[in-house]
């Protein structure tokens, strides 16, 4: 018999990249994208992780443009920068209004010490760190009663995260866990700063021969609880678990699509104090090799 | 622990900074696995031919999609002196695969096995596609891509090794010499 024609997407595509915005794949120098980002708040979790839909009446549309630009450094390594445009729509009975502006700010880098699928048994190893700077208005300086003015979190973030990842033959599994530190900020005269946060994340994806590579992700974040001039506030953190599918779709070897569609699991105890929204994201990239 | 960080933020640069493995300017000896049984570089590099030796990879779309180009160039010099071999360095290289492969992608040259990746270590092939070309002495004189394309085929590519060809096959010297192979990461035990 003979052997299959098949051949499967590798590293040397955009499969691996499909499921991090602005991530170079292997060979890309640098790239430049747009990101578009819609999403539908829907209900939220209490305290008490229970799933409460949203009021009738109330509603929530969030929309995010990000120019988004990574730059490899030596061999193994990328620098990305996201800047994110913010729209907030939100109406609650008698009151609706829209407002926007400049979100915050993201600094990434990434090195790469494996890279997947160069080994049968090293997977592809990466460490990651992040920084998102408070570019956005902050919630406590929004002017508008429903506060859609708010385009950030007032808080300089702190990132790191490692990352495993290896394909099998057009398989492609990646599992990543990060945390996450914020910086204190004043808010009036209460000294806040939200606790630390901690993210794991799956996905497993399939790269077709022509090309396109379809992943479904899962990631579950949990969130310290907070502290307010010093006193942590129990019962102050959050959780929220999270499914998706993602995709990317090579248009040619410089230019390339990537999309998903992530919602929050509606089912108790899945979240905690957190909205639960759905959003829907579409990228175009183009690359230089 | 000042030595030690310094040692942490250091290494990782020298390493990526370390320059990438080049191929030596005449092949290392090196035996590959031919259907017809074991055959040592060295009587596969034909004295008076010009040789081109791809490295391999079954799964790999940046080769597949290089199919096309390696069959024409296979075909159109096979008359002027020119043999074009692939080399299988991959985890479970196998004379099966090799053959089955070759039958699969109508290769009108022979797949090798290169099952504990010797050959490429030795050429210092790390992705799908990278290509040597050996001169009329068997002197290497090009390593790299195949082209400029890596899974989209375009008309307006650099043709690399084709160009390296040409200009051994009228006595000139390839330019460029080297150049980046822009397949997948041969997978390796």
């Amino acid at each position: 018999m003979l052997a299959s024609r098949r051949a499967d997407a590798q590293s040397c595509c955009a499969g691996a990249s499909a499921l991090t915005p602005a991530r170079l794949a292997l060979h890309e120098d640098a790239l430049v994208g747009l990101q578009l980002k819609a999403s539908d708040l829907y209900g939220s979790f209490d305290g008490g992780r229970r799933y409460v839909a949203a009021s009738a009446g109330a509603k929530e549309l969030d929309f995010e443009q990000d120019l988004a630009g990574s730059v490899r450094v030596l061999k193994r390594g990328q620098l990305s920068a996201i800047v994110p445009m913010v729209e907030t729509f939100r109406s609650v009975p008698g009151l609706s209004e829209a407002g926007g502006d400049l979100g915050d700010l993201q600094l990434g880098a990434r090195w790469d010490f494996t890279i997947s699928g160069s080994s049968v048994i090293v997977p592809g190893i990466a460490l990651a760190a992040g920084v998102m700077l408070p570019t956005g208005r902050a919630p406590e300086v929004a002017t508008k009663p429903l506060g859609t003015d708010a385009t950030g979190t007032g808080a300089l973030q702190a990132s790191a995260a490692l990352a495993f990842e290896q394909t099998f033959g057009p398989w492609l599994v990646n599992v990543t866990g990060a945390a996450a530190w914020r910086a204190p900020r004043i808010v009036g005269e209460l000294h806040s700063r939200q606790g630390l946060q901690f993210v794991a994340s799956a996905a497993g994806g399939y790269s077709f021969a022509s090309g396109p590579v379809l992943a479904l992700t899962l990631a579950y974040t949990a969130e310290l609880d907070a502290t307010i001039n010093g006193e942590l506030i129990p019962g102050s953190g959050r959780a929220a678990t999270r499914i998706g599918i993602a995709g990317g779709l090579p248009l040619s070897d410089l230019w390339r699509m990537q999309g998903s569609l992530a919602t929050d699991v509606p089912i108790h105890f899945l979240g905690w104090n957190q909205p639960a929204s759905a959003a829907l994201t579409l990228m175009i990239l183009r690359s230089w090799s | 622990m000042i030595r030690a960080t310094l040692f942490l933020l250091v290494f990782p640069t020298i390493v990526a900074c370390a320059p990438p493995r080049r191929a030596p300017s005449r092949l290392p000896e090196a035996t590959l696995l031919a259907s017809d049984g074991p055959r040592r570089l060295a009587e596969i590099v034909e004295p008076g031919h010009v040789t081109v030796i791809e490295f391999f990879s079954a799964e790999c779309p940046c080769q597949t999609a290089h199919d096309d180009r390696l069959r024409q160039l296979a075909v159109a010099y096979r008359d002027r002196g020119v043999d074009v071999v692939a080399v299988d360095s991959e985890a479970g290289a196998s004379t099966d695969r090799a053959r089955n492969e070759a039958l699969s992608r109508r290769y009108p040259f022979p797949i090798l096995a290169d099952p504990t990746g010797a050959l490429a270590d030795a050429l210092g092939a790390e992705f799908a596609t990278y290509t040597v070309v050996v001169d009329r002495r068997g002197a290497v004189r090009y390593r790299g891509g195949i082209d400029s394309d890596r899974t989209h085929v375009t008309r307006d590519a650099s043709l690399w090794v084709r160009d390296a060809v040409d200009r051994l096959l009228v006595g000139a010297d390839p330019d460029p010499i080297e150049a980046e192979a822009l397949g997948c990461a041969l997978r390796r035990r």
